[in-house]
């Protein structure tokens, strides 16, 4: 099912450039270009840096690394111009860590008023899989015939919320980290509703050309905001969608 | 960012049993027959990095007492004394309620009028004690301690009342008696398939470290006992809830009712039987505490159904000997005993009615004189 959405999607994507063509922007002397890509991703929702509530990252797997999107680049002069897209993306991990005193929340249902509270030590897992539109807006600058680099803002929405996980081999201090002590083997989370509708970040990328219409790219993005809400008090540190995306693209005119 | 006390040691062999350690509470039994505590050397064992301190407020220097460590001595034998654990990271502190009990003579008191409890500091629960002699001994323990992850879960009000066991006023004699009452365990025990919490009461204490994976191993049942039971006696009134329903909340067909029982049991042949010195206890837990190969009388209500308006009823429930017991055996501290008593009988399978209650006072283990 979860394929399927992704073809679906892809299709749309691919249709885009069709779609751009043919409304005959006007390419004015080639100051306008249209770039179609796609490529995949390393990642995750990440601390800015690792917390001593995390003891030891036991597995780490990267889940829906994807993005495929287009881009209208318009040339300023021969080094400078401006570019607009449209990406679809998957920022998403799965992991496995071992951490300690890691306040938290279990919860049955996606309730946050009926949960059990406390501070955690054992074994988490922790899958992340959210589904993004986003829109970047990038200044370019070409330094070379083959390479050229670009950066700026993105905003991206979220269209697919999936943050959850499971805790075992561990136990629990209910409320403080001195309450009762309650082992805990296969307790389950989910936070998918406290996770951000809207990321927004800073882009940083390059591309090289391969020929006239192929090129490589690879570019890095990294949010500003935590991509949980406000009040979200589960995790007690922030996590931040720092991706790595390396892909191919093609110049449609 | 934890503090615990995880372990108790002394350099001599004078402890008669693993000291018993809850959250905020360390009951040590001392062997018989140790009466010089004046040069009593405990270590307690902590969280790493953590450190512990005497509470000075709760030591009562009695007029004239100069000596520090006689006082901390005979108050830790009388109602105890608190200690305060510190985190390694100073953030958060704990307070330990420590207590020495001496064994000889034995211990666990034989009549219970349930007139002394306390309300634990944070969860506001009841906890039953017994004051003899001006001495206080924690023999009970209850299910009270995580019936608070419901109250904490749904936000309930933090409350003696809200408790599954607790008083009443309606006494058989004295002020109080023990209330025990079938509670719904809310959303909360709902997603952990435990939706109901059974009033329940024992000699032993409660290690709410395994509710939720393994409950029935939550109540550590039984205390030595150093004479022969012949029979426990006691008044009680029991008020069954309209509708039984099981671990899924569904409707079962059958009547609610209550249970009460004493177990008599070789603490020495329980230890020995287990190879494993790190699983070795010195107590039943609801996997074994009727069919345990240690178990030598058992004394139960066998009828538990309602009282109806009768008031108080008088039960008295001869033990039943499986084989034979040595006196001296007895005598010497070999032998636990255990006082179940539940406002659901197959509460701890989580059948039972909601508003199931139960009432027992003034009960009193008949012994052989």
């Amino acid at each position: 099912m979860k394929i399927n959405i992704y073809i679906v999607l892809l299709a749309v994507m691919a249709s885009i450039p069709a779609f751009i063509q043919a409304q005959e922007i006007d390419s004015r002397d080639g100051k306008l270009d249209v770039q179609v890509m796609l490529g995949t991703k390393i990642g995750g929702a990440a601390p800015l840096s690792l917390p001593r509530e995390i003891r030891k990252i036991k597995s780490y797997s990267p889940n829906v690394p994807f993005f495929v999107g287009a881009k209208a680049n318009y040339h300023i002069d021969s080094k400078w111009g401006v570019a607009l897209g449209l990406t679809f993306e998957g920022k998403g991990m799965d992991t496995k860590a071992t951490v300690k005193g890691y306040k938290t929340t279990f919860n049955a249902v996606n309730n946050s008023k009926d949960e059990l509270r406390g501070y955690y030590t054992g074994d988490i897992t922790t899958k992340v899989h959210n589904l993004y539109l986003s829109v970047p807006i990038q200044a370019t600058y070409q330094f070379s015939s083959r390479w050229n680099v670009q950066a700026g803002p993105y905003i991206s929405f979220a269209i697919k919320k999936e943050f959850y996980g499971e805790a075992y081999n561990g136990y629990l201090r209910h409320e403080q980290p001195t309450g009762d002590k309650i082992i805990v083997d296969n307790a389950d989370y989910d936070f998918k509703e406290s996770v951000r509708n809207i990321d927004i970040g800073l882009s940083l990328g390059t591309q090289y050309t391969v020929n006239r219409k192929f090129f490589a790219l690879a570019q890095l993005d990294y949010g500003f905001n935590n991509i949980m809400k406000t009040g979200f008090e589960s995790i007690s540190f922030g996590l931040h969608n720092i991706f790595m995306n390396v892909g191919v693209g093609y110049r449609l005119k | 960012m934890e503090a615990d006390i995880v372990g108790v040691r002394a350099e001599d062999d004078i402890f008669l049993l693993n000291p018993v350690i809850t959250n905020n509470q360390v009951t040590i039994y001392l062997q018989p027959n140790i009466h010089d505590l004046a040069k009593l050397d405990m270590k307690f064992d902590l969280t790493p990095g953590a450190t512990i301190e005497l509470l000075q407020d709760s030591l009562e220097m009695p007029a004239g007492e100069k000596d520090v460590n006689k006082a901390i001595i005979d108050q830790i034998l009388k109602n105890g004394v608190y200690y305060k654990v510190i985190s390694q990271d100073q953030q958060f502190a704990k307070n330990y309620l420590v207590k020495l009990v001496k064994t000889d003579g034995g211990f666990v008191p034989t009549e219970y009028g349930f007139e002394d409890v306390s309300i634990d500091k944070d969860e506001k629960y009841t906890i039953f004690f017994n004051k003899i002699d001006g001495q206080d001994f924690y023999n009970w323990g209850s299910g009270n301690p995580s019936f608070s992850l419901t109250l904490s879960f749904g936000g309930g009000v933090k409350e003696p009342e809200s408790y599954p066991t607790k008083t009443t006023t309606e006494a058989h004699s004295g002020a109080k008696a023990a209330l025990l009452e079938t509670k719904l365990t809310g959303s909360f025990g709902a997603m952990v398939k435990k939706p109901i919490a059974a009033g329940n009461l024992f000699i032993g204490s409660f290690d709410t470290g395994p509710v939720l994976t393994d409950p029935l191993s939550a109540t550590q049942f039984g205390l030595p006992f150093n004479q022969i039971p012949l029979a426990l006696e006691g008044y009680y009134k029991y008020a069954p809830g309209a509708n039984v329903t099981d671990e899924n909340l569904k409707p079962v067909n059958m009547k609610d009712s209550c249970d009460i029982y004493a177990v008599f049991y070789n603490r020495k042949k329980l230890m020995a039987a287990e190879p494993d010195p790190k699983k070795r206890v010195s107590y039943l837990t609801g996997h074994n505490i009727l069919n345990d190969p240690s178990i030598v009388a058992v004394a139960r209500l066998e009828n538990g159904g309602g009282t109806g308006d009768n008031g108080f009823v008088k039960f008295v429930l001869p033990f039943k000997y499986s084989g034979p017991v040595v006196e001296s055996d007895v005598t010497n501290l070999d032998y636990s005993i255990a006082i179940v008593m539940s406002s659901s009988k197959y509460g701890d399978n989580f059948i039972g009615a909601v508003g199931s209650k139960l009432i027992v006072d003034d009960l009193k283990i008949v012994t052989k004189k």
